[in-house]
C-alpha cells in the first residue's frame, strides 16, 4: 500500500535552533502512527510542518503524492488534513456551536446555519447538550473533547493529534484514547504524538521514535514495546499519566 | 430643560458618527491587536476625491457619496497590504509607525488633487428638519444617526450570523487556533480592513456633508474623535466604541452650547482626561479583562 503522508529529509527551524533535523517518516491509510519523544524533541514542529504553520526549511512532505511543503495551513486543511493543537486552543469567548461552525469554515456557506450533528451525538454525548455555553465554561477533560469533535468539523482524512491526552486524569485519558480507536474504525488516518509511550504504542500500529530532532527508532508498536533501550528510557518516566505539565 | 435635551439628542446624534469612527478602530485594534494610524486619512483621501469630482465634474450627491465610500475602501486596501499584511503578526509597532507614514502620504496626495485649503463639500438633500414636541430634529443629523445605527445594526448580523463574521471573532481571540482551523487569515483581514474602510468612509461621509466644507485636516480630526470615542469605550469593545462616541458626542454638545465653540474640542480631551484617571480601561475595560481572562484560564 502507499503511503498517505510521506515526509522526506524533513528540517524545521524554531526560534533560531533547528528542532527537526532530517526526519522521514510515512503514514499510510487506515493507519495510526506515533511520534513519541521527550519535551522538545521536535514532534510538535513536525506536526506543524505537516499542517503549514512552520515552513520547512528542507526535504519534502508529501500527502496522497502531492507536495504540501510550504503551503499556508488553510490550503493544508482544504486538503483533508487538520491538526488538534497542543493545549487545545479553544475558543474561550465563542459558544461550542461556534467552536464547532469555526472549524467548519471552509464548508460552510455564506450565512452561518445550524446544522445536525448526529455525529457528534454518537461520538461526543456530552458536548452534544451543552452547543449554546461558552466554551470556556467547560471542563479540561470536555475542552479535549471539543478540540477533537472540531477537529472533525472540516471532515478530514488524516489527523494530527498533538498530545491529546496531556493534563487529563487517567480515566478521562481512556475516553480520549478510546475515541481516537473509534475515529480510526472510521476510517480516519492518525499520526499521533504522545508522551503517555505505554498506551500509545498499545493503540497505534507503528511507531516513530524522536530525539533532538532525529528519528533514532521505528518500527511496529509490538516490536518497540520490547525494544529493552525504549522501555527504560520511556516506560519509567511515563508511568503517571496526569503528572504530564508544560 | 429644553435645551439640555436638546443638546443632549444633537449630541447622540453626532455622536453616532463618532461611534462608526471608534468601530473602525476598534475592528483593526481587536483583529490585530494594532493601531492603524492611517485609519482617518484613508477617509480624508475617499473624500476628497468625492469632491474632486464634484468641483471639476459637478457630478450629483449620490456620485459623490460612492465616489468616496470606493476610494476610501480602495485606500484601506491599499494600507492593509503595505502596513499591516507586508508586516509580521508580532511586529506591531512596526505596523503603527508605517501607517502613520501612509497617512503623511495620503494628505499629500489630497492636498495635490485639490490645493486650496479648504472647498465645499456638498451637503445632503435631506436638508429641512423636523420637530417633535419641543425638540428639533436637523435632516442631516438624523441622517447620519439612522445610517449609523443601520452600519450597526448590518455589522452585528455580520460577525454574529455569517462565517467570515465567526472567522473575524475567532482571529480576535486566537489567530494562531484560527490558522489550524482552516481559515484564510490574510483574507479575513482583507474583508475586515475593506469593511472597516466602508463604515468609515460612511461616517466621514456624513459628517462632511453636515459641515458642508473639507480641508486636509479632516483625517487629523476623524482619528483624533476615533481615537478618544475608542479609548473612552475600552480598547477593543465594540458596545464600547458605540457607547464611548455617544458620550463624547453629548459632552461636545453640551460644551458647545454652554461653554463656547472654542471648548468644544477642549472637553473631549478633558473628558479623556478624566476617563484615563479614573477608569483607565474605558466603559467596557472590566469586561474586556474578564472575556480575556476567561479564554485564557482553560489554555
Amino acid at each position: 500500500m502507499s503511503a498517505m503522508l510521506e515526509v522526506r529529509g524533513l528540517s524545521v527551524s524554531y526560534g533560531g535552533l533547528r528542532a527537526v533535523d532530517g526526519v522521514s517518516l510515512e503514514v499510510r491509510p487506515g493507519e495510526i502512527v506515533s511520534i513519541i519523544g521527550m519535551n522538545g524533541a521536535g514532534k510538535t514542529s513536525i506536526l506543524n510542518a505537516v499542517s503549514g504553520i512552520l515552513a520547512p526549511e528542507g526535504g519534502e512532505i508529501l500527502f496522497e503524492g502531492e507536495s504540501i511543503g510550504g503551503l499556508p495551513a488553510y490550503a493544508v486543511v482544504a486538503r483533508g488534513i487538520v491538526q488538534v493543537p497542543e493545549g487545545r486552543l479553544i475558543f474561550g469567548t465563542l459558544s461550542v456551536e461556534e467552536n464547532l461552525s469555526v472549524a467548519a469554515h471552509q464548508r460552510s456557506g455564506f450565512m452561518l446555519r445550524r446544522r445536525d450533528r448526529p455525529d457528534l451525538r454518537r461520538l461526543f454525548p456530552a458536548l452534544a447538550d451543552k452547543l449554546d455555553r461558552p466554551a470556556a465554561g467547560l471542563s479540561g477533560g470536555e475542552a479535549q473533547m471539543l478540540a477533537l469533535a472540531r477537529g472533525l468539523e472540516s471532515g478530514p482524512r488524516l489527523l494530527l493529534l498533538d498530545e491529546p491526552s496531556l493534563g487529563l486524569s487517567p480515566k478521562l485519558s481512556t475516553e480520549v484514547f478510546g475515541l481516537i480507536r473509534r475515529l480510526r474504525e472510521q476510517g480516519i488516518t492518525i499520526l499521533l504524538v504522545e508522551q503517555n509511550v505505554r498506551r500509545t504504542l498499545a493503540l497505534a500500529d507503528r511507531a516513530y521514535v524522536l530525539e533532538s530532532g532525529r528519528i533514532t527508532l521505528h518500527g511496529s508498536a509490538a516490536e518497540l514495546m520490547s525494544d529493552e533501550r525504549l522501555v527504560s528510557n520511556y516506560m519509567g518516566v511515563s508511568a503517571p499519566d496526569s503528572s504530564n505539565s508544560d | 430643560m429644553i435645551d439640555f435635551v436638546q443638546n443632549t439628542v444633537d449630541g447622540i446624534m453626532f455622536g453616532s458618527s463618532y461611534a462608526l469612527l471608534a468601530i473602525g478602530f476598534t475592528i483593526v485594534f481587536g483583529v490585530m491587536r494594532r493601531l492603524n494610524l492611517a485609519f482617518g486619512a484613508t477617509i480624508m483621501l475617499g473624500a476628497y476625491a468625492g469632491t474632486w469630482l464634484h468641483v471639476h465634474h459637478e457630478v450629483n450627491l449620490v456620485v459623490v457619496a460612492l465616489t468616496t465610500l470606493a476610494c476610501t475602501v480602495l485606500a484601506g486596501i491599499y494600507v492593509e497590504r503595505l502596513c499591516f499584511h507586508a508586516v509580521r503578526r508580532d511586529a506591531a509597532l512596526a505596523s503603527m509607525v508605517s501607517s502613520f507614514v501612509i497617512w503623511m502620504q495620503l494628505e499629500e496626495v489630497a492636498i495635490h488633487l485639490l490645493p486650496e485649503r479648504t472647498y465645499a463639500f456638498p451637503s445632503l438633500f435631506i436638508a429641512g428638519s423636523f420637530e417633535i414636541g419641543p425638540l428639533l430634529f436637523r435632516g442631516e443629523q438624523t441622517t447620519m444617526l439612522v445610517l449609523a445605527a443601520v452600519m450597526v445594526g448590518a455589522l452585528h448580523l455580520l460577525l454574529q450570523r455569517t462565517r467570515y463574521g465567526l472567522a473575524l471573532r475567532a482571529i480576535c481571540e486566537n489567530p494562531r487556533a484560527a490558522d489550524y482551523m482552516g481559515i484564510d487569515t490574510p483574507r479575513v483581514m482583507l474583508c475586515a480592513f475593506a469593511l472597516v474602510s466602508l463604515i468609515g468612509g460612511v461616517a466621514g461621509y456624513t459628517i462632511l456633508a453636515t459641515d458642508e466644507q473639507i480641508t486636509p485636516f479632516f483625517g487629523l480630526w476623524a482619528t483624533f474623535k476615533g481615537l478618544i470615542a475608542m479609548m473612552l469605550g475600552g480598547m477593543g469593545s465594540l458596545p464600547g466604541a458605540i457607547l464611548g462616541g455617544l458620550v463624547l458626542g453629548v459632552v461636545e454638545a453640551h460644551a458647545l452650547w454652554y461653554l463656547g465653540n472654542e471648548y468644544k474640542d477642549l472637553s473631549a480631551y478633558v473628558l479623556l482626561f478624566a476617563m484615563l484617571v479614573l477608569r483607565p480601561g474605558g466603559f467596557m475595560g472590566q469586561r474586556i479583562l474578564g472575556r480575556e481572562e476567561l479564554a485564557f484560564r482553560r489554555v
